[in-house]
């Protein structure tokens, strides 16, 4: 122990004394030398014959000073040290190359930590609870893959029974109005949750300030408390601590404000505002009345999930066998993490390639990072060379070009957070234009920073390993013989081609995603023939309702909640269509929902691919009403159109222009070709209405947009959309009047989240359109400029290092086109070859990738002239990049450059 | 140096560094020449080695170093053993000792 303190001591004395240490050593040897020359004087040699032999007996000074100091521990500290000091004045000495590395790094993190940064934040389900493998979903399991919420008396059941489980906790989620009763003025609706007492205890959290939920806190009607989060904390009492204890109008309730979770806490999802609740008013209500809720609880030590499915299985069979009417089909329960339930597939697939995307862009970066220190080594061979002749070990030539990588990098890295900061920030801006639910406020998290961290270590390491591996190589004496060409020939290898080839394929695939992103997010607003500020809309799911889940039912319910809304005031109608108002936002892009084939009676289809599509979907009789739009030929859909009446549809404008030839169709037939319908049921068009898009794009067609309307009442539906028009449409009084109304009609039908206007939806779409236009400009832009200083910057050096040849070719006659040409050609073959395989790769993932249905010429005409244009311009980009290093080479003087070297 | 002269074996200057100092405290150019001397000059060390072996040993805590003044009035580094030196010493020594004997049975009886 002694010993090791010692040392300890000895090595810090070293790295904090490092030039006294030095100067010791210097004395000591010196003294040694000093000694031999005096006995061998003493002994009768001449001086100089005395030093001589001295130092021959001695041996090498300097390398045994490099040994000495190696034994001192601290050679790594102080060589980096040094080695970062002597990296900086590089830095300023070669300011080009470091300039071009710093914003290639700089672009690289910013994309990569924005990327990170906004992928997980929107994915991360946790909303900075801390979850593991013991927090658990519980569902009814009703077959292979369905699956059904809890309602809140069952959930009573398995609070009171489980014993596998502990903070077993129920939730129910909604968008809130939230506003302070001293400025009314300023509302904002937020995603909040309804939870059980127990809530903090599942999610390990306390608040930042104030008190969590107590038992009692759900006793009475009369006293609510709430929690907020710490955004709305900072937006609406700038982080007062008066708000503890003050009161706040949420959904037209008054609440008192009990306390403020830390920043970065919005479990589950993106949630804002938590009330205390025990759904204590359903209990006594009949049983198929209680609302559905989500349940979770924790895995108790001890236990494991088999032992619980065992437990919470019997629980539910008891509760089958007691209350048969709702219970009967609720014999078992799906147990999964909270994590697996939340994150689907399609959003572990986003993830994973936006992973992949920032993982190509790092790899690009580290290849034109690995460009300009290939170069910047080259031109600092001569030194290196004569360090390793001195005694350096090839050690510490390895280490001082790594340094100079990891340097450049850490420049990089830092300018990129700033950037990155920068960017996250107007993201957060557009999409505060418009009163979200899901608040999204992207931050740099302390995580991404150790990423960013990361990913500089790696560029730094991956693109300086391989310069300072073969800088280490160098022999002085093959260096001094040759000269240059010996250099460039060491850089500008085969490694360095193929690199180039590899940068070429991946910024012309990178480049296509951003042209395809921004190809498939262009749409405008059309002008309207109806107010979209007047018409709401919300989704319905009659999956999990015993009663209008059946087949037949969903027109009761409509009549049902028809009766209802529209005793309240303010309202003028109310329809039900299953088509979407806007363009649909899907996993497939923003498309204006799916196409389904059909056939004209009067143009029969030789076959299937010459059969006609259009969006089809069913609507109300007032579908017209709530648009304040009248039939344009014929009649509307109205109420004798019954499921036992004759078969009818109307169509859009769009649909007469588009498969109709402009002529009104009313009276002829069509016949909708889907597996699972009546191949011998015909519909027949008995009116025209007015074309209700809010958005298209510009590059589609009437045939996108055309739409076939069957009546509500002749079809089934596992969902809907209610439209409401209504005066003052966006008040917040609607959308609460139909969770209301739906709830008193069966709790067990589940109403979407978010209830917009169109003009609203709109925005939303407008505001997620901007971001995502905005980021792929911004991508695709950063990838380009990243090409073209790679490629600029490994052509410039290759030039640099010619310049002596050029001159002495153009003393003996050759023209600046040969010149131009002798630079150009291996990079254009080498630009050429990356193309190439950009196109293979793009043909054969889209080949892999389109169902095979879609495998036509047309879904490639999609394709492709993004991938040309994407192509194209990386063509020119390389062509720019490389041109201006060889027209420099045909200004070359010749008598300058030969006298110069 | 003679050429026929035998090599120092790898990791035996360390062992003879520490065993000289065992008399005392010396600087870099008595331990030198005291191991010449000693060994009649059949052991001569490329005299710039025992620096980088020094300053190991100091580095390891079995040895350290303070500047004094010489018999001739000139500042040197000095160089003793300490106490985990002195214990290692004898370990080395040992270790020796064993190594020789059975080199020499095999020099013997092989």
């Amino acid at each position: 122990m002694r010993r090791l303190l010692r040392s300890l001591l000895f090595q810090l004395r070293s790295l904090f004394g490092w030039n006294h240490k030095q100067a010791e050593l210097d004395e000591e040897l010196q003294f040694h030398i000093d000694m031999g020359i005096k006995e061998r004087t003493d002994q009768g040699m001449t001086p100089e014959a005395a030093q001589r032999e001295t130092l021959k007996e001695f041996g090498g000074m300097e390398k045994y000073k490099e040994d000495c100091r190696d034994n001192w521990g601290t050679r790594f500290f102080v060589d980096s040290l040094r080695n970062a000091r002597f990296g900086m004045r590089l830095c300023l000495r070669y300011q080009n190359s470091s300039i071009l590395a710093v914003i290639v790094l700089a672009l690289e993190i910013c994309i990569a930590v924005m990327m990170f940064t906004m992928t997980t934040q929107l994915m991360d389900v946790s909303g900075g609870g801390s979850l593991n493998e013991r927090h658990l979903y519980l569902q009814w399991e009703l077959g292979k893959k369905q699956s059904m919420p809890i309602s809140s008396q069952d959930f009573k059941h398995f609070r009171k029974e489980v014993d596998s489980l502990e903070n077993l906790m129920g939730m129910q989620a909604s968008n809130f109005e939230f506003y302070l009763p001293s400025n009314t003025k300023e509302i904002k609706q937020y995603s909040g949750i309804k939870v059980t007492p127990n809530f903090f205890g599942y999610t390990n959290q306390v608040p930042t300030h104030g008190r969590t939920f107590v038992e009692s806190d759900t006793l009475t009607q009369e006293s609510n408390v709430v929690l907020i989060s710490d955004y709305i904390w900072k937006d609406f009492f700038s982080r007062s601590i008066s708000a503890l204890g003050s009161e706040a109008i949420i959904n037209g309730k008054k609440y008192q404000i009990i306390g403020v979770m830390p920043p970065g806490f919005a479990f589950p999802g993106n949630k804002q505002l938590w009330m205390p609740s025990d759904w204590k008013e359903f209990d006594t209500t009949p049983r198929s009345h209680a609302p559905l809720i989500e349940v979770s609880g924790m895995l108790k030590k001890g236990f494991d999930r088999e032992k619980a499915k065992i437990e919470l299985d019997t629980i539910a069979a008891n509760l089958s066998t007691s209350f048969p009417e709702t219970n009967q089909e609720r014999t078992r329960v799906r147990i999964s993490t909270y994590r697996d339930y939340f994150i689907a597939q399609e959003v572990t697939f986003f993830l994973f390639f936006g992973l992949c995307v920032s993982c190509i862009v790092l790899l690009i970066a580290c290849a034109n990072l690995f460009h300009i220190i290939m170069a910047r080594t080259a031109i600092r061979s001569s030194e290196l060379a004569l360090r390793s002749s001195l005694g350096a070990k090839r050690s510490h030539v390895i280490w001082q070009v790594l340094v100079d990588g990891l340097i450049l990098s850490a420049m990089g890295s830092i300018l990129g957070i700033g950037l990155a900061a920068i960017g996250l920030q107007i993201a957060t801006q557009q999409l505060k234009v418009f009163n979200l639910p899901a608040l999204l406020d992207f931050q740099l998290q302390p995580n991404f920073l150790f990423f960013a961290l990361g990913a500089t270590f790696f560029s730094g390491i991956a693109s300086s390993i391989i310069p300072a591996w073969r800088a280490s190589k160098i022999e002085v004496y093959s260096f001094l013989k040759d000269d240059f060409r010996s250099t460039s020939s060491l850089y500008i290898g085969r490694l360095s081609k193929w690199t180039v080839v590899s940068q070429v394929t991946f910024s012309a695939i990178l480049v296509f995603i951003s042209v395809f992103l921004l190809k498939s997010f262009s749409f405008y607003k059309k002008d309207l023939p109806y107010d979209d500020t007047s018409v709401l809309t919300a989704s319905l799911n009659f999956e999990n309702d015993p009663l209008y889940g059946k087949a037949g039912n969903n027109n009761r319910f409509y009549l049902e909640f028809k009766r209802r809304i529209m005793s309240v005031p303010g309202v003028k109608a109310v329809a039900f269509t299953d088509f979407s108002t806007a363009i649909t936002t899907s996993s497939k892009g923003m498309i204006p929902g799916d196409r389904i084939p059909f056939e004209l009676e009067r143009q029969p289809s030789e076959n299937a691919s010459s059969l006609k599509s259009s969006s089809f979907g069913s609507v109300t009789p007032d579908y017209l009403d709530v648009y304040g739009l009248k039939i344009r030929h014929g009649r509307m859909i109205n109420e004798s159109d019954t499921k036992d009446s004759m078969k009818v549809c109307v169509v859009n404008t769009h649909f007469v222009t588009a498969h109709s030839n402009d002529e009104v169709p009313l009276g002829e037939r069509i016949k909708i070709i889907r597996p699972g319908d009546d191949p011998d049921e015909w519909l027949t068009i008995v009116g025209v209405i007015p074309s209700t898009w809010v958005a298209v794009r510009e590059a589609q067609s009437d045939i996108t947009y055309s739409q076939i309307f069957v009546p509500f009442a002749q079809t089934q539906k596992k969902s809907t959309r209610v439209l409401l028009n209504a005066h003052h449409a966006s008040n917040y009084t609607y959308a609460k009047k139909i969770q209301e109304i739906v709830r008193n009609i069966s709790p067990q039908i589940q109403l979407n989240k978010t209830i917009l206007t169109i003009s609203d939806l709109y925005n939303l779409l407008t505001v997620i359109r901007k971001l995502i236009l905005t980021g792929a400009l911004a991508f695709g832009s950063a990838i380009l400029v990243m090409s073209m200083i790679g490629l600029y910057s490994i052509n410039a050096f290759t030039v640099e290092r010619r310049k002596k040849e050029f001159g002495i070719r153009m003393a003996v006659g050759s023209n600046s086109w040969g010149i131009a040409k002798s630079v150009l050609r291996p990079w254009m073959i080498t630009i050429g070859i990356g193309l190439i395989l950009s196109a293979l790769i793009m043909l054969a993932t889209l080949f892999l990738l389109t169902p095979h249905q879609m495998k036509t010429s047309s879904s490639f005409f999609i394709f492709g002239p993004a991938f040309l244009f994407a192509a194209g311009i990386i063509g020119l980009v390389s062509f720019i990049s490389i041109v201006i290093p060889a027209w420099r080479a045909t200004k070359l003087e010749p008598m300058d450059v030969i006298r110069t070297e | 140096m003679p050429k026929d002269k035998p090599d120092l074996l790898k990791g035996t200057l360390d062992l003879l560094v520490l065993r000289i100092l065992n008399s005392g405290a010396r600087h870099g150019y008595d331990i030198a020449r005291h191991i010449q001397v000693v060994s009649k000059d059949v052991i001569q060390i490329g005299e710039g080695s025992l620096y980088p072996s020094l300053h190991r040993l100091e580095k390891r805590g079995y040895i350290k170093a303070k500047w004094d003044i010489t018999e001739t009035g000139r500042r040197a580094k000095f160089y003793q053993l300490t106490a985990d030196g002195k214990k290692k010493t004898s370990e080395e020594e040992n270790k020796w000792q064993e190594f020789t004997a059975a080199v020499n049975l095999i020099l013997k009886n092989g």
